[in-house]
């Protein structure tokens, strides 16, 4: 070999060091880059690539590969985990914000309005002439329902929050779905391109704490983004997501496929788009629902009582707060002179629903004859605002006739309701048919409200003969406070119970999410572990590679005074 | 394991994270002097704590329903004691009549005293407090006795409630007592009603002391009236001192129950200052300790060393 292959043997010692040193720096350069893999270069000898029988050495140095010091197996795995992890902290993160609005530790919650609000009732059965007294009732009143209605108002803001954040993501959701795309197509255009690698699990990564994607590389280095077996991203094409909102009110998500439409809410199983999803449309509405039977069932005890009483004024027959249902007859209104709802206790169930009571003379599937009187009766429900109706069974809804008055009237008894129909037999059965509709509020935690405005026609006494002293009406009233009408409890162990039920919760969540950091943070370790970057360790390796540097250097300088010594020969 | 600098920062980072919220948390239940901030701090003492305030309203208000009860039950008390006084002295008064040292014309004058006596009686039966006449029934704003002396309201007892399940009655209708709803004959009326009934005895004693007829029988018999109301009358003073019983000892227990919520409710809810202050202090040593090392090994590394 020549002495020239000494030099060249030193260029490719100095250019793959200088080589080395760069990816060095790019380490460091990259130490707290999220996502960034760590490189190392790995070098080889360059054989000779001459047959001899004598041993030869190589002819230098040259880089083989620079690697991307990365898992795939951790990589997957801190997905998944850190999908989850996203779920727990926005579910946490939601939890609370509802907690606040249970938080019974301050002295300004429900709670404590529901008690003011009995006791004041207590304090009118022992002044039931005091004005003053009565007053305070309708203040304490008003505090308690204003409590209900806001309690129900954030729960339905926080409802609407949810929805416009899950917008967001979903936005989101769609910007790395297309930036996967794109990474993909210049990934595939350039597979040694590590650091476009890095951001494409970087994307994943985050797309990951959105909603629970899976993936696969296929052959030319793609990556296929699923949901649950639907495409988002695949062969080059991207599928966008979207968030709209069902008719029964729920969040649908869906994918936009050229076959159509497909609804992938069911598959999202973890991610903020879970937390959302769960929160709002199952966690939600249950309390909701909640509140809304409490307000129903206080208003309707309390007005059941306070229409048979009579207030200073001798008035009765009045509301206390105003009705959560409505009634609405449609035909027939002659014959049947009065409809009203007698005594009810309507359960949580039957928020938002719409009955409609009808007769006929003929019967018919669902009907029952009133006595031998030859009118039939009939109880639908509907929970979609009268679009599809179905029947109540004649066995469970309980019939009972009057006709020792005049009018005769009838109680229907169904789902905790009774409603009451004034009207001959002999009339109804002249108009052949009738119906009438009852709807029960869908909101009626923040509908509820006082409906009594003069202190005066609080009706304190049963008997309209015995004002102003009779108080036996608000005791009766003040003693629906320890009462088992709230479905099977008193008010406050049913609003406990709510409490407690939002409070567990919390703390389940708190702890879930504790865990699920503790477990991220471990996978966190392991990830770093293959892929981190030490600066101690690079610091070594900048040494190192910076002596080789000097020693090729120095190997060149060697060489170069070879060849002078040579020269020096000849030119003698 | 490579230790990569990365994880140094993030150990520090949740390390510090985590001392700080402990910090955080026991700080806001010093500050608030409550253990439980929000429901899921503790959700089963959140039930509690809704129950004992919810029984402290209670208790509070049944209180409130004693002191109304009181104010009633005493002058009830008061007045009866000076209905007896004024019944002794109608008792003074008809012994005097029946003695028959008396002529016509002295148990005239004597008359005149026993319808003062009579009015006095009259004017407590209609006894109010505040604007309710405690011997009325509902019709509170009515005067239990007329101008004819009979009673004129309904004999409903206006009850309230002063404890769980327990009630006790404000009023004592005036029928029980003073009269019964016939008017005050103006002439001697021998009837088995006038020992029972205060006014009809007193106004019996009146009309006998008036009437120059009335015979030594009729005088005689104005003492057992006397004697017989005052019979009914101490039995509704008992009543009415059971009562008042009744009502101070229920406050007793109250008081005592109220004691004890409030020292449930005080275990469940407040905030343990000592331990708290404690648990700062030792989250503040290793802050402190994570501190140093991280800025003691961050601040150095090999580069330090180089060139």
């Amino acid at each position: 070999m020549a002495i020239s292959g000494l030099f060249d043997i030193g260029k490719t010692a100095l250019l793959t060091t200088r080589r080395a040193l760069d990816t060095v720096g790019n380490n460091i350069a990259n130490a707290s880059t999220p996502g960034y893999s760590r490189q190392e270069v790995v070098l080889e000898n360059i054989p000779s690539g001459v047959f001899s029988r004598v041993g030869l050495s190589g002819r230098g140095v040259r880089i083989s590969d620079i690697q991307r010091m990365y898992s795939s197996f951790v990589n997957l795995q801190m997905r998944n985990e850190s999908s989850l992890l996203s779920y727990y902290d926005t579910y946490n993160n939601l939890i609370t914000q509802l907690e606040d609005v249970f938080n019974e530790s301050s002295d300004y919650g429900i709670s404590p309005s529901i008690n003011s609000f009995f006791n004041a009732w207590d304090e009118v059965s022992q002044y039931p002439d005091g004005y003053a007294q009565r007053a305070q009732l309708l203040q304490q009143a008003e505090t308690m329902t204003v409590r209900i209605n806001q309690a129900s108002n954030t729960l339905t803001n926080q409802r609407s929050e949810i929805l416009k954040s899950t917008k967001e993501l979903v936005d989101t959701a769609n910007t790395y779905l297309s930036q996967l795309n794109d990474l993909n197509e210049k990934i595939a255009a350039s597979p040694g391109a590590l650091d476009l690698k890095d951001q494409r699990d970087y994307t994943l990564e985050q797309l990951n704490k959105i909603m629970n994607v899976t993936s696969y590389e296929d052959n030319s280095g793609r990556y296929a983004v699923l949901i649950g077996g639907t495409p988002l991203v695949d062969g080059g094409k991207v599928y966008d997501i979207k968030v709209e909102l069902a008719g029964s009110g729920s969040m649908r998500v869906s994918v936009e496929l050229p076959t159509g439409d497909s609804d992938i809410t069911s598959t999202i199983t973890s991610g903020q788009l879970k937390a959302n999803l769960q929160m709002r449309d199952t966690v939600i509405p249950n309390y909701l629902t909640k509140l809304n039977a409490m307000a129903i069932n206080i208003t309707d005890q309390v007005n059941y009582y306070h229409r048979q009483g009579y207030g200073l004024d001798s008035s009765t027959n009045n509301n206390f707060f105003n009705n959560l249902y409505t009634i609405g007859d449609s035909s027939a209104s002659g014959a049947m002179s009065s409809v009203k709802i007698d005594s009810t206790t309507i359960y949580g169930q039957n928020t938002g629903k719409i009955y409609q009571v009808d007769y006929n003379t003929t019967g018919g599937a669902g009907y029952q004859q009133e006595g031998a009187s030859g009118v039939y009766w009939r109880v639908r429900e509907s929970s979609d605002d009268g679009t599809t109706w179905s029947d109540i069974p004649a066995a469970s809804v309980a019939l009972n006739a009057d006709t020792s008055t005049t009018p005769d009237f009838r109680t229907l008894t169904f789902n905790g309701i009774q409603v009451r129909v004034d009207g001959d037999q002999a009339n109804l059965a002249a108009d052949t048919s009738g119906s009438f509709n009852v709807s029960i509020s869908a909101n009626a935690a923040s509908e509820m409200g006082v409906a009594l405005i003069n202190p005066n026609k609080i009706a304190a006494a049963t008997n309209s003969a015995l004002l102003p002293g009779d108080n036996t009406n608000a005791k009766t009233i003040a003693g629906l406070f320890s009462q088992t009408f709230m479905e099977g409890s008193t008010i406050t162990d049913f609003y406990t119970s709510i409490v407690t039920a939002v409070g567990t919760d919390s703390a389940a969540s708190a702890g879930n999410l504790k865990f699920q950091n503790g477990l991220v943070k471990e996978l966190e370790t392991r990830r770093q572990d293959v892929s981190g970057v030490s600066l101690d360790e690079e610091a070594a390796k900048l040494l190192n590679y910076q002596r080789s540097y000097e020693a090729a250097a120095k190997m060149i300088t060697v060489a170069d005074e070879l060849f002078q010594t040579l020269l020096g020969m000849t030119g003698r | 394991m490579r230790i990569t600098t990365r994880m140094f920062y993030d150990n520090f980072l949740a390390g510090m994270n985590t001392n700080l919220q402990a910090i955080v948390d026991a700080s806001e239940q010093i500050s608030s002097g409550k253990r439980v901030n929000k429901p899921s701090d503790d959700p089963l003492a959140m039930s509690r704590i809704i129950g004992y305030k919810t029984e402290t309203s209670q208790i509070t208000q049944y209180k409130r329903g004693i002191n109304t009860a009181k104010d009633s039950l005493e002058t009830m008390d008061s007045t009866l004691t000076t209905l007896s006084s004024v019944l002794s002295r109608a008792k003074e008064l008809a012994v005097k009549g029946a003695s028959g040292t008396e002529t016509a014309q002295s148990r005239a004058i004597m008359a005149q005293e026993a319808d003062v006596i009579l009015q006095e009686a009259i004017g407590l039966a209609n006894t109010r407090v505040g604007n309710r006449y405690i011997f009325a029934g509902y019709q509170s704003n009515t005067a239990p006795i007329d101008s004819t002396g009979a009673f004129a309201t309904d004999s409903n007892s206006v009850k309230i409630n002063i404890g769980d399940n327990i009630d006790i009655s404000l009023n004592m209708p005036a029928n029980e007592l003073f009269n019964d709803s016939t008017a005050l004959p103006a002439n001697i009326n021998t009837n088995a009603a006038n020992g029972q009934y205060v006014l009809k005895a007193l106004n019996y004693l009146k009309q006998t002391l008036a009437d120059p007829n009335a015979t030594t029988q009729n005088l005689q018999d104005s003492i057992g009236y006397i004697d017989g109301v005052s019979d009914v009358l101490s039995q509704k003073m008992g009543e009415v001192g059971a009562k008042l019983n009744k009502v101070t000892n229920i406050a007793d227990f109250l008081d005592d129950r109220q004691f004890n919520v409030t020292k449930y409710l005080s275990t469940d809810q407040s905030a343990d200052v000592a331990t708290l202050v404690t648990q700062i202090a030792q989250r503040q040593t290793s802050l402190e300790g994570l501190r140093q090392v991280t800025t003691q090994f961050l601040s150095t590394n090999l580069f330090s060393f180089l060139g």
